[in-house]
C-alpha cells in the first residue's frame, strides 16, 4: 500500500506560521530546497530511517526530529506525530556537537506541542 | 494549494529553483543509492568494495547533504550497482515530476541482466503502448488475443496504468473491427502526468 505522509506547520496562537518563517528567514535557500526535497521523499516512506529521523528525544516525551545536513550544517525539525499519517513540524533549528541552536529548542518545541494539545495553537499545511 | 502548486510557486524564485535542482543531487542521489543497495541485499561494506571505496564513504554518500558527489563518484556507484547513469539537462517540470514521483521504498533500477528493455522486440506481434506528454495513453496495433504487460519504469504509475491498459485492450478486442489499429483510440487522462515516455512492453 502506498504511503502518503502529510506535513503540517505549527501556527502560533496569534496566527504566525513559525515553521514557514524559519524556512524563509533563518536558513539558506539551499537548505530550504534540500528540506523540500527531503520531505517529498519522506512523504512516501512508511518507516523513516534513523539516518533521517530520530524517533525519541530523551526527556521530551512525544517529540521527535527530522534531521538533514545542508551546506555542512546540521538542521533539525523537531516535531510530533498526529493521526492519519501526519507529522507536525513544531520548530526548526540547527545542531552542532550535541547542542541545539537555539539552546532552548526542545523546551520551546515541547511548549508548542502543549499549546496544540490544548488547542491554543493550530497547524496549517507545510509551506515549503 | 497542493504540494506541487506550492513548489511551483517557490520555483518562481530563480535562486530557489537552482537550489532545488542541486537538492535532487544532494538529497535524491543518497536516497537512490541506499534504495538500490538494499534491493540488492548489499551491506555498505559490500557496496564499498564493489565501488572501490571505503565503507565510511558509502555511509556518507547515503546521508543527504553529508557528502559532495562528483561525476566520477556517480560513475563508480553506477558501475558497482551495474546500472546506467543519465546526466543531462532537463526542464524544471521534469525535475519536479521526478521529485514528486520518486518513492524510496519502491525505487529500483534493474541491473544489466535484469533489464527487459534490452531484449529483442518482435515487430508487429503485440501491443506496444506509450505514455507521452501531455497526458494520454495511445494503444497502437495488435493482432494478439491475449497479452500481459509490465511497465518497465516509473513504478509509481504501474497499478493505475496496468488497470487502464487492461480495460482498454479488453474493450478493443471485443470489437472485431478493431484488429491492427494504428490510430490512438483510447485517450486516458490522468490527474497528474506520469514521466514522459513510460514504455509498456508485451511480456508474453
Amino acid at each position: 500500500m502506498n504511503v502518503a505522509w502529510t506535513f503540517v506547520d505549527y501556527v502560533s496562537p496569534n496566527g504566525k506560521n513559525l515553521i514557514g518563517e524559519w524556512i524563509v528567514r533563518e536558513i539558506s535557500v539551499q537548505a530550504r530546497a534540500d528540506f523540500a526535497s527531503l520531505l517529498l521523499a519522506l512523504a512516501k516512506v512508511r518507516n523513516w530511517s534513523r539516518r533521517d529521523f530520530r524517533p525519541r528525544l530523551e526527556g521530551h516525551p512525544g517529540l521527535s526530529e527530522i534531521k538533514f545536513v545542508s551546506e555542512r550544517r546540521q538542521h533539525r525539525l523537531i516535531g510530533c506525530f498526529a493521526p492519519a499519517f501526519t507529522y507536525v513540524l513544531l520548530l526548526g533549528c540547527t545542531h552542532k556537537q550535541q547542542n541545539y541552536d537555539p539552546p532552548n529548542a526542545l523546551v520551546t518545541a515541547q511548549e508548542r506541542k502543549r499549546k496544540l494539545d490544548l488547542r491554543e495553537a493550530s497547524t496549517c499545511e507545510h509551506a515549503f | 494549494m497542493n504540494t506541487r502548486s506550492k513548489i511551483i510557486t517557490a520555483l518562481k524564485d530563480e535562486a530557489f529553483r537552482q537550489a532545488f535542482v542541486r537538492s535532487q543531487i544532494n538529497v535524491g542521489i543518497p536516497f537512490q543509492v541506499r534504495a538500490l543497495r538494499k534491493k540488492r541485499n548489499l551491506s555498505q561494506a559490500e557496496l564499498a568494495a564493489k565501488a572501490e571505496m571505503l565503507q565510511p564513504r558509502i555511509a556518507a554518500i547515503e546521508r543527504p547533504g553529508a557528502s559532495k558527489l562528483n561525476l566520477e563518484t556517480l560513475f563508480r556507484l553506477a558501475s558497482a550497482l551495474d546500472v546506467g547513469l543519465c546526466v543531462r539537462f532537463a526542464p524544471f517540470s521534469e525535475v519536479l515530476n521526478w521529485a514528486e514521483n520518486f518513492n524510496p521504498d519502491s525505487f529500483d533500477i534493474p541491473s544489466f541482466a535484469g533489464d527487459s528493455g534490452l531484449s529483442e522486440r518482435e515487430e508487429n506481434t503485440g501491443w506496444i503502448a506509450s505514455v507521452t506528454a501531455p497526458q494520454t495513453l495511445n494503444v497502437v496495433s495488435s493482432n494478439m488475443p491475449s497479452v500481459s504487460f509490465r511497465i518497465t519504469n516509473n513504478s509509481f504509475w504501474r497499478e493505475q496504468i496496468l488497470e487502464d491498459l487492461h480495460n482498454a485492450v479488453r474493450e478493443t478486442l471485443r470489437d472485431p473491427r478493431r484488429k491492427g489499429i494504428e490510430d490512438p483510440i483510447v485517450p486516458l487522462v490522468y490527474s497528474q502526468s506520469p514521466a514522459i515516455s513510460t514504455w509498456i512492453e508485451r511480456i508474453h
